[in-house]
């Protein structure tokens, strides 16, 4: 024994026990002054109150069942405590004996009441709010306070214990009103619940009634049990919560079918969802669903149909059933074709009009008196997902126009649950596939930039800067020099139709393309013709690209160069301080693919001094347009914003075209790849 | 977003489109169905009115540079007409006006199927 857990019940115990020997010592009022005895009852009281506060546990109740169940086995030991005095008496024992099994009897109740009490207070404490601790624990006052009416002088006021009773029954029906227990316990337990509480108020009216017998004719202590307020108090508390209890429990029965029936149904989603998250075949989620609806439909029997996979490509076959699966229940697979073929319910099935259910309360014509049809409600509900038809349901009952209408939309929800349920792992699927290819696109961008070069030669006759960024990931922008060891530079400057993924590949095939040709000093025309040649054996056919190739002979001081339908070329003339584009004729490569391409590949020189400049760029920087204004960037602002900078190093400008060019354009959206290139020659 | 519009017609032997808005990335491919379908029909002489034609990317330059080849072999061809300044321009610069047949109006475009 658990000498710190139980030391107010021991206190009590041997309080008692105190009692018990002035009792049988017969020695009150006359040895022992009658005071000390009323305080002992009070402390022992006292002590019993604070042992059942001390040993309602923290937590909830998790077993109503096993609390009610405690509570009558006591109330039977009790009982048989507080009928021993009489039997002994009825036996002709001793005086002292039957006095002293009195003694115990009347602990037998004292005991009972209290514990009674705190199995009651255990109830309370399912589906509490914080607010009723303090109102139990006022009961529990009102209770001690009530058995201070031991004491003599307080027994002078004879209104006493009616204000005292009539106030407390005031806290006993507010507290006997909140039975939320009774909701959260299941049907059964509420039924065990109702006969526990029956047997529990017999058992304390029993009891009272014995105790009391003998109580009144022999006066166990003191005073008789009927007229002390403790007692009554707690009686009527506990006769009061009990009444209202199994009342309020046999009010409740009818809901809490419906109750239970509904956990039901959200337990049915939840399984069905969980099924088709966790990828199971789909044949096993639809038996999933058809056992939910059969189950929570009350169906007396029914039938799954799976279409197969094939079933799709033989449409006409349908009719024969034979890419069908059948899962049947309550019903032989005989039957079932039966149904079929009578109610031409196949064709019921695919003239389905907008996906619904199909409902028939009885069956048409002399079917309905036909006994070899025992089912006569018949509910078809076909399995959309992703409007494909996956297969149907069929429920059937014994009795006509049985199915109601909440039965039927209950159903229904359960296969749209199924749909949806696929709609949202086929979304988190695309977005976790999303992930990915994003991931993957960013790599390629990363490979990309490492396509353009970003690192330009020192050299005594030019300065070389570039600047490239895609619409998207990946773009179809390509720039790129030669730099060869007799002062000549190549430089070179391209945009492919489109953009994206594609233009990307082509851009990086153009790279191959120029940095074989190019190292070969081929003259401009020859390299248009041949890169012509090379790319039109691998672009599609709505695929063409522009591009520019300019060849500098700083010795010659010249630039001989071929516009393959790209962008003009930015000529800026240092002496003048104006700036040009050099307008000339020229096609794109892979738009004609033979050899009478060479017709229209023209090239052109341009002489140029000290401070002069080439601008490349491609048409993301023209055509891009204002977030304001809709209007483009324009050649025209470009020229000018050249001119402005000409001065300073090939870098720095373009450092302030782009600066300008981010300023301009609606940063959201750019709508193609732009780059640009700056030649300045020194 | 502007969106394209293309007006079929049929007039003596010839196939008059009239293309109006933005033709891009996303709205090439309503054309390039369009002629796709009409060279299937063998209409292989073809007038394309560009009076409502705002915008053209090089995305849509390639739904008529893919064709040019195919009607070349076949001995058809494409005739633009009514461009505006700036689609003319775009056109000028790619090369495209000395291999597709550009003309002012209706009444020129028809002179070359003469």
């Amino acid at each position: 024994m658990n000498f710190a857990k139980n030391k107010w019940l021991i206190l009590g115990l041997v309080t008692y026990v105190v009692i018990i020997v002035a009792r049988l010592s017969d020695q009150i009022g006359n040895g022992i002054p009658q005071f000390l005895i009323s305080s002992s009852i009070i402390a022992c009281i006292a002590f019993h109150l604070l042992h059942f506060r001390s040993l309602i546990p923290k937590s909830g109740v998790s077993n109503v069942e096993k609390l009610f169940i405690n509570r009558t086995v006591s109330g039977f030991v009790c009982l048989f405590v507080a009928l021993l005095p009489v039997i002994a008496n009825s036996l002709g024992l001793h005086f002292k004996a039957v006095q002293a099994l009195q003694l115990a009897g009347f602990y037998a109740l004292f005991w009972f009441l209290g514990y009674f009490l705190m199995g009651v207070r255990k109830l309370g404490q399912l589906n509490e709010r914080s607010t009723q601790h303090g109102l139990w624990d006022v009961l529990f006052a009102f209770l001690l306070v009530s058995s201070f009416y031991y004491l003599k002088p307080v027994q002078a006021y004879k209104l006493l214990p009616l204000v005292f009773v009539l106030s407390s029954s005031l806290l006993v029906i507010s507290l006997s009103l909140r039975i939320k227990w009774i909701v959260s316990i299941r049907r059964k337990v509420k039924w065990l619940s109702i006969l526990f509480l029956t047997t529990l108020i017999m058992l304390t009216i029993s009891m009272v009634q014995i105790v009391g017998y003998y109580d009144s004719l022999q006066g166990i202590i003191l005073y008789p049990l009927t007229g002390n307020i403790y007692f009554i108090i707690l009686i009527l508390f506990l006769l009061v919560y009990s009444i209202i209890s199994i009342l309020a429990l046999l009010f409740n029965m009818p809901v809490a079918t419906v109750t239970e029936q509904r956990i039901e149904e959200i337990r049915s989603f939840q399984e069905i969802n969980r099924s088709v998250m966790s990828k199971a075949p789909i044949d096993d989620t639809l038996q999933l669903l058809f056992g939910k609806c059969f189950n929570d439909m009350n169906a007396d029997a029914g039938w799954l149909m799976m279409k197969s996979e094939e079933a799709e490509e033989k449409e006409a076959e349908d009719e024969t059933g034979e890419n069908e699966t059948f899962y049947t229940n309550h019903i032989s697979q005989e039957d079932v074709e039966k149904y079929n073929s009578e109610l031409k319910l196949r064709k019921l099935v695919k003239d389905y009009p907008n996906k619904k259910h199909h409902y028939l309360g009885n069956l048409p014509g002399d079917l309905e008196n036909d006994e070899s049809f025992v089912f006569k409600s018949l509910l078809i509900m076909p399995v959309f997902v992703d409007k494909v038809l996956l297969g149907n349901i069929c429920l059937m009952k014994r009795l006509v126009n049985s199915f109601d209408d909440y039965q039927i939309q209950l159903g229904m929800s359960y296969l749209n649950q199924v749909g949806l349920a696929f709609e949202n792992n086929s979304l988190t699927q695309a977005s976790i596939e999303a992930a990915r290819v994003k991931q993957e696109l960013d790599i390629a961008r990363k490979v990309q930039k490492q396509l353009l070069p970003t690192n330009f030669p020192e050299s005594d006759y030019f300065e070389l800067a570039a600047y490239s960024e895609s619409a998207v990931e990946v773009g179809g922008d390509y720039y790129d020099f030669i730099l060869f060891e007799d002062n000549r530079l190549a430089v070179i400057i391209a945009d492919v139709a489109g953009s994206g993924a594609s233009a990307a590949f082509y851009m990086a095939h153009l790279k191959g393309v120029f940095q074989s040709l190019g190292q070969l000093k081929l003259p401009v025309s020859t390299f248009l013709e041949f890169t012509n040649e090379a790319l039109s054996r691998c672009l599609d056919k709505r695929v063409f690209i522009t591009l520019t190739y300019c060849l500098f002979d700083f010795g010659k001081k010249k630039a001989v160069y071929g516009r393959a339908g790209h962008t003009p070329v930015l000529f800026y003339n240092a002496e003048s301080g104006q700036g040009e584009y050099l307008v000339d004729k020229g096609l794109g490569l892979g738009i004609i693919r033979n050899k009478s391409y060479s017709k229209y590949v023209k090239t052109y020189e341009k002489g140029f001094e000290s401070g002069d400049m080439f601008v490349f760029f491609t048409d993301g920087i023209n055509e891009s347009r204002s977030g304001i204004s809709h209007q483009e960037y324009g050649t025209e602002r470009l020229l000018n914003c050249v001119v402005k900078n000409a001065n300073g190093s090939a870098g720095v400008m373009i450092d302030e075209i782009v600066e300008d060019y981010y300023g301009y354009v609606d940063s959201k959206m750019f709508p193609d790849d732009h780059t640009i290139v700056a030649v300045k020659i020194k | 977003m502007k969106k394209l519009t293309i007006d079929q017609n049929t007039e003596e032997g010839l196939l008059l489109l009239k293309i109006g808005g933005e033709l891009d990335a996303s709205t090439s491919i309503d054309l390039d169905g369009v002629i796709n379908s009409a060279l299937e029909d063998n209409k292989i002489n073809i007038l394309v009115n560009c009076k409502d034609l705002v915008y053209i990317s090089s995305a849509g330059f390639g739904v008529f540079v893919s064709y040019i080849r195919d009607l070349a072999a076949r001995n058809g061809k494409f005739v633009l007409y009514n461009l505006n300044k700036n689609v003319y321009d775009t056109f000028k610069i790619l090369g495209l006006d000395d291999l597709l047949l550009i003309a002012k109006n209706e009444r020129e475009a028809k002179s070359y199927f003469a």
